[in-house]
This record gives C-alpha cells, sequence and structure tokens, in this order.
C-alpha cells in the first residue's frame, strides 16, 4: 500500500466521505477511501430485515465487539447512560445504512446563534455561502418535499414532490390552526417516485433497514465512484494514527485491517470523515490539531422529548409506510429564543403497546387488554431540541480500556447546560399543549424525563475562525496544518434543532469543491 | 492488631453471611431450579422445546396461535438458532424450566397444562425481577439461579421480539398487510387501507 500515492485519502465511507469520493472520482482525482466497517449491499438488505426482525436488539449487523468498545459516564452529568454502540453504523455508507431519511436543512438563524440571540457561537461560514451546496446535496441524494414559508429559503426546487399527509395526520391541521402552529410535510431522502435508478418508496414500514433502496444510502455512491476506476475502497480497515510533521503536513496515516494487517497511506490530502465521536478521537490519538485543547469538545446531541397520549374517541392506522411526515418548526424562533434553544415538532402515531411488557410489568390478559386498548389510539409527539456546545460535554481518549488493537476508546460524557434544560423543558409544554387541545388523555412523557436521543453526534470538532476556539477553519481545514481535513457533523459549532444529515452533505460537497479548485490552481 | 480486637464483629459477619446465603436459597422458588444445570439440559429435544416456546409465546400474549402463527413462530425459532446456536440452548432451559413447572402441578407437560396453568406458571416467572441485588446474589451462588435469571432477563424478552415483529400481532389487530410486507406507498392516503 505504502507504494501507491493518492491525491485524496478519506477516512469514513459514510455520507460525508462517499459524496467527497464521488465528485474528486468523478473529476478524475485517484482517491482512496478507508472503511472500518464492512460492505452491506442492498440485495442482502431483506436478509438483514429478516435477522433483525428475528434476532431483535442483540443483533445490530454493522456492531464488532473488539473494533466498537467505549466508556459512558453521561449518566454523572445527565442522570442516563448515553448507548453509543446502538447508535452509530461503521458501514460502507456509515449512518445512512440505518437512518430515516429525514433530510432538512438548518435555518440561517442556526449559522448565527450568538449574533441573533446571544446564545452558543456563529459558525465563520453563512446560510447563504451554504445553500448553493444544500441545492446539489438534496439533487444527489434525492429529496422528496414540499416547500414551505418555515423551512430555510431555497433557489431550487426539490427534486420530487413531498410525501402528503396521510388522515391521521390531516387530524393535527385544524388544531394546529387554533394554536397558531403551522405545519408541513417534511423533507426526507426516500423517494416519493422513481429517482437516479432508485425505485420509489415500497412501504416495507421497516425503514431502519430498507430493503427497496428507496431510501437513500451513501452506498450508492461509493459503488459509484469505484465503477469510475478512480477510486479504491478498503474495508474493515480502521485508520489509527496520522504523522503530522513540524510543519503542519501530514505525510501518511497508519492503518489496520480487522484481520491485523498494518497499512500505511500516503496522499496529498487526507480528510477525516469519521462521524462526531472516531473523527475526535483519531485527531486525539494522533496529537494532531489539539493545539488549544478543543478536540472533542463541545460534543452535542438533539435531545428528543417525547410526550404521548391516549385518544379513545378516534381510529388511526400506525406504522402504515414507517415514517411520519408532519413536523413543525413554528417553535424553532419566537421571542423567547435568546433564552432556550430551537426546537422542530414531529408527529407519531406509529406505536406498539406490546413493547410495554417489560416498562408497565405486563403479561396475558392484561397485556392483550393493553394492546387493544391503545394500539390505535396513541398520539405521540417527538421534539427535537437544540443542545448548546459546551466544553465539559466531550469525547476523550479512556485511560483504561483499550480497543482490539491495544488503542485507547472514546470516552464519552453528555453534559447540558441550563439553556439546554429550558430548551427541553419548554418542548415538553408545548408537547402537552398540544396533546392537550387534541384531546389526549393520560398524557405523559415517554423514557426518562421524556429524554431520548436520536444519534445526532455532533461538534467535536468545531469550525471557527479562531485558531483557539476550534478544531477546523471554514475549509474544514483543521488549523494549524496544510493537507488535513475534517468533514461531517464533527465540525458543526450549532447543531439547531434539524436532523444533520443534509448538512453533513452540503458541507462535503463544498469541501470537495474547495480541494478540487485549490488542487487545480 | 485491629483483627485481634474485633474477634466477636468478624464472627457476627461469617454468621449473618452464611445465614443470608441460607435464607436466600430457602426463600428461592423451590424444586424445579434445582435441575436447571447446563449438564442435565439434553432432556428435552430441540423440536419439542421450539413447540413448547411457541406455547409459551401464546401464553405471554394470551394469544390462541392458529396452526399458521404456529408455524410462523417456529420458523422463526428456527431461524433464531441458525443464526445464532446459542439460542437452542436458552429455549431448552426454558421448556425444561416450564415442563417442570407444569409436572409439579400435576400437567405432564406445559403443553399438556391447562390455560390457567399455563398462565400460573407464566405469571410466576414474569413477577421474577432479575435485576435485584438478591438475584445478583443467588445468581453467584448457583448455576441454576443463573440459568433461571438469564431466563427471565434475556430469554423472554426475545421471545417477545420475535412475536412483536412477526405478522401475527398485526394480522389479530386487523392488518392484511403487516409491516415487512412491500406494497404501493399512496395506500396510506386512504385510512384504514391495511385493514381486512
Amino acid at each position: 500500500m505504502a507504494a501507491d500515492r493518492y491525491e485524496l485519502c478519506i477516512i469514513g465511507a459514510g455520507i460525508a466521505g462517499a459524496l467527497l469520493a464521488v465528485t474528486a472520482a468523478r473529476q478524475g482525482r485517484k482517491v482512496l477511501l478507508v472503511e472500518a466497517g464492512n460492505r452491506f449491499p442492498l440485495e442482502g438488505r431483506r436478509q438483514l430485515l429478516r435477522r433483525y426482525d428475528t434476532l431483535g436488539g442483540l443483533y445490530v449487523p454493522w456492531q464488532h465487539p473488539g473494533r466498537d468498545r467505549y466508556v459512558d459516564s453521561s449518566g454523572q452529568s445527565i442522570g442516563y447512560p448515553y448507548e453509543l454502540e446502538r447508535y452509530r453504523a461503521k458501514g460502507v455508507g456509515g449512518s445512512t445504512l440505518h437512518w430515516g431519511g429525514r433530510a432538512q436543512r438548518l435555518m440561517p438563524s442556526d449559522f448565527r446563534t450568538a449574533s441573533t440571540y446571544g446564545l452558543g457561537t456563529d459558525w465563520p461560514l453563512s446560510y447563504d455561502e451554504l445553500e448553493p451546496y444544500y441545492c446539489a446535496a438534496e439533487w444527489e441524494i434525492g429529496v422528496s418535499g414540499s416547500p414551505h414559508t418555515l423551512q430555510a429559503p431555497r433557489s431550487r426546487d426539490f427534486p420530487m414532490p413531498g410525501f402528503p399527509f396521510s388522515p391521521d395526520e390531516r387530524m393535527w391541521l385544524p388544531i394546529a390552526q387554533k394554536m397558531d402552529i403551522e405545519l408541513y410535510s417534511a423533507p426526507f431522502a426516500i423517494n416519493s417516485m422513481p429517482y437516479a435508478g432508485r425505485t420509489s418508496c415500497k412501504a416495507y414500514s421497516a425503514c431502519n433497514i430498507c430493503p427497496s433502496g428507496a431510501r437513500y444510502c451513501a452506498d450508492i455512491h461509493v459503488a459509484e465512484a469505484e465503477k469510475t476506476g478512480n477510486c479504491v475502497l478498503l474495508t474493515e480497515t480502521v485508520a489509527r494514527r496520522i504523522d503530522l510533521n513540524a510543519s503542519g503536513t501530514v505525510t501518511r496515516i497508519h492503518a489496520t485491517t480487522l484481520d491485523g494487517r498494518d497499512l500505511e497511506v500516503q496522499a496529498d490530502r487526507y480528510v477525516i470523515a469519521a462521524h462526531g465521536v472516531e473523527s475526535a478521537r483519531l485527531l486525539l490519538l494522533s496529537k494532531c490539531g489539539n493545539h488549544s485543547d478543543q478536540v472533542g469538545r463541545n460534543f452535542m446531541e438533539h435531545p428528543f422529548i417525547k410526550a404521548a397520549g391516549y385518544v379513545p374517541t378516534r381510529q388511526f392506522y400506525p406504522d402504515v409506510v414507517g415514517f411520519e411526515r408532519l413536523e413543525s418548526m413554528s417553535f424553532y424562533e419566537g421571542k423567547d429564543r435568546q433564552k432556550r434553544g430551537a426546537f422542530k415538532l414531529e408527529f407519531e402515531f406509529s406505536y406498539d403497546p406490546l413493547r410495554d411488557m417489560e416498562f408497565d410489568h405486563l403479561w396475558g390478559d392484561a397485556l392483550a387488554r393493553h394492546d387493544q386498548k391503545l394500539f390505535g389510539h396513541w398520539l405521540g409527539i417527538n421534539v427535537e431540541t437544540e443542545m448548546q456546545g459546551n466544553a465539559d460535554s466531550r469525547v476523550t481518549l479512556d485511560s483504561k480500556a483499550k480497543d482490539m488493537f491495544g488503542d485507547p476508546v472514546p470516552h464519552l460524557r453528555i453534559a447540558f447546560c441550563d439553556t439546554d434544560i429550558r430548551t427541553q423543558r419548554r418542548a415538553l409544554q408545548v408537547a402537552t399543549e398540544l396533546l392537550q387541545a387534541a384531546g389526549a388523555q393520560d398524557i405523559r412523557p415517554i423514557g426518562p424525563n421524556g429524554l431520548s436521543f436520536p444519534a445526532h453526534h455532533m461538534g467535536t470538532c468545531r469550525m471557527s475562525k479562531d485558531p483557539d476556539a476550534g478544531v477546523v477553519d471554514r475549509d474544514c481545514r483543521v488549523h494549524g496544518t496544510s493537507n488535513l481535513y475534517v468533514v461531517g457533523s464533527s465540525v458543526y459549532p450549532t447543531g439547531g434543532g434539524c436532523n444533520p444529515t443534509l448538512t453533513i452533505a452540503a458541507l462535503s460537497l463544498r469541501l470537495a469543491d474547495h480541494l478540487l479548485q485549490s488542487n487545480a490552481s | 492488631m485491629a483483627s485481634h480486637g474485633h474477634p466477636s464483629r468478624r464472627k457476627f459477619l461469617i454468621v449473618t453471611a452464611i445465614g443470608g446465603v441460607i435464607a436466600a436459597l430457602a426463600l428461592a422458588p423451590k424444586g424445579r431450579l434445582r435441575l436447571l444445570v447446563p449438564a442435565r439440559l439434553p432432556d428435552v429435544s430441540s423440536q419439542s422445546a421450539l413447540t413448547t416456546a411457541t406455547l409459551f409465546i401464546g401464553a405471554l400474549f394470551a394469544h390462541e396461535l392458529t396452526s399458521e402463527d404456529s408455524a410462523d413462530l417456529l420458523q422463526r425459532l428456527r431461524e433464531t438458532i441458525e443464526l445464532e446456536s446459542a439460542r437452542a440452548r436458552d429455549y431448552q432451559v426454558l421448556a425444561q424450566y416450564l415442563d417442570q413447572a407444569a409436572h409439579s402441578s400435576g400437567a405432564d407437560s406445559f403443553a399438556a397444562a391447562t390455560a390457567a396453568l399455563r398462565n400460573h406458571i407464566l405469571g410466576e416467572l414474569m413477577r421474577v425481577n432479575p435485576g435485584t441485588h438478591f438475584a445478583h446474589l443467588l445468581s453467584r451462588l448457583s448455576a441454576g439461579r443463573r440459568e433461571y435469571y438469564r431466563m427471565r432477563a434475556s430469554t423472554v424478552p426475545a421471545l417477545a421480539w420475535l412475536y412483536r415483529r412477526s405478522s401475527i400481532p398485526w394480522r389479530a389487530r386487523g392488518y392484511r398487510r403487516p409491516p415487512g410486507v412491500p406494497d404501493d406507498w399512496r395506500d396510506y392516503l386512504t385510512a384504514g387501507s391495511r385493514q381486512s
């Protein structure tokens, strides 16, 4: 491997790495893509789904027990553990192997929260600068959407029409109107019509492992990059160290395959696209980019605040298509925004009362009655809330635990600040008011304090203008280095209250432009 | 020096610990657990263990399974064993426990037990909390207890998952096309379109 030299070496074949690789490969650049996980091709997904349906939570195909160890001490700060292993996917396609497909832009205000609300930090990049790349990303991955004034402004239509509301969802329209809340159909990277050689949605209602390929998965772009003949993919190969010389130039990357072969990789430029946890860990392991002690700090999630209630007077039809479209950004901005973060509402009908067997200690006839009563009579609201970056919420290297290669594992500790708590309380209040207005009874938070996490790992390699305030500059280049970049949600200075994947894609396409233009010049 | 100073305290602790263990073993469910020792498991053939597991699922969800339902569950159980051979042993432990419980109440087996007896046995098992300190202590002391708590903490939830993710509860709820079966997505635009 040391004999081959590439123009671009990308660590991680998730959506960020895949889009960067395909854009470079299409232009004839020699690309090496290094991926810690394996391939999970579309033709095997039906079988994957069947295995998941039978083996259940014990079976997560992209997990590797030796490679993916971690330590979590979030319980000390927020009172609950954070189950990283359930949430991250190491494989070709990365988290898009099991994402829900929500493809939303951040709002312009998310890029300047400090100057607008006195909260968080401003991006060294504006929404307007990223907007063309949002459009490009939507057309690359295929997004079905219906424009709405509450969404971020756009200069180009969605490539596919959005999914209409179901009769169940339409129930919310008059209630929301009375409460001055605007609703829209959320944009999804799920085909509402055949697009880019992929089928339209087949309504498997099993979106976590979409067997039809209608939901975008980034392995599509990895395959296209390989087909050009300009991209080499190494699977089950874990990047472990970056060699950085005294002048700030990366000279090589050391990697090891899962079967124990050591490799050295050389390229002109190196891009780490290994998601919010592993990108920071690789920099920490390599002692790169951490001159200001910022690597790994500001870890952000989108704490989900969930509430639900029982509606005896209506009949709903859960799980008919597998994803629910109704959303509202009416509380994203607002007069109290200087005291709390942004949040977005999602409306749910899908709920399986049988899963309450363990939570509510039900079995036999009591469980059957519980199912009969609640199934199709349950309304839920998820509120995706913004979490502020804070220095104590971070990824570090664990001092004791090691992975299969003998490297320290990531140690995760999520910590909330007062603003986060205010955001979450306000979110629960709004959700409760809405459920009351819908006539729901027995309204209660779902999960401890109504809190859960959707696996959005952001912020550990923060983008900043000032090298002392972050890890990468506005072009995603690691401060103080000449040829090392980080791309993905790890560079977000703020995470807003919108799902992060489309912004990851837009940043990746912007970085591709930057690298290809600067290389050409 | 300190050890010479507190002989009665040490004796008290030892006596208390031994007493605690005896009390724990005395208080724990009797009889049927003693046989849950790994070496004795092959008593139950794998086919009958799977059949007993499907009957247990039926009792757990108070669902009178049709022959089609049972065949579907049996197929899924076999698949789990193909994917994870250790599951076979889990099902054998469960079947042996259920059969012994039925036998101690006068029935030949769990399969031959009345619905009322099955529910009684189910209730006994479901009321067990494997997460307590007491359960952890007993698990350390006895392989049989360890099997017992593992059965409740792991095997039962795995069987519940298997049922929930099958099409069986969806059919019972009136869905003619359960999740996992493809169709035209526009179907959801009509209320009740998946209902029979």
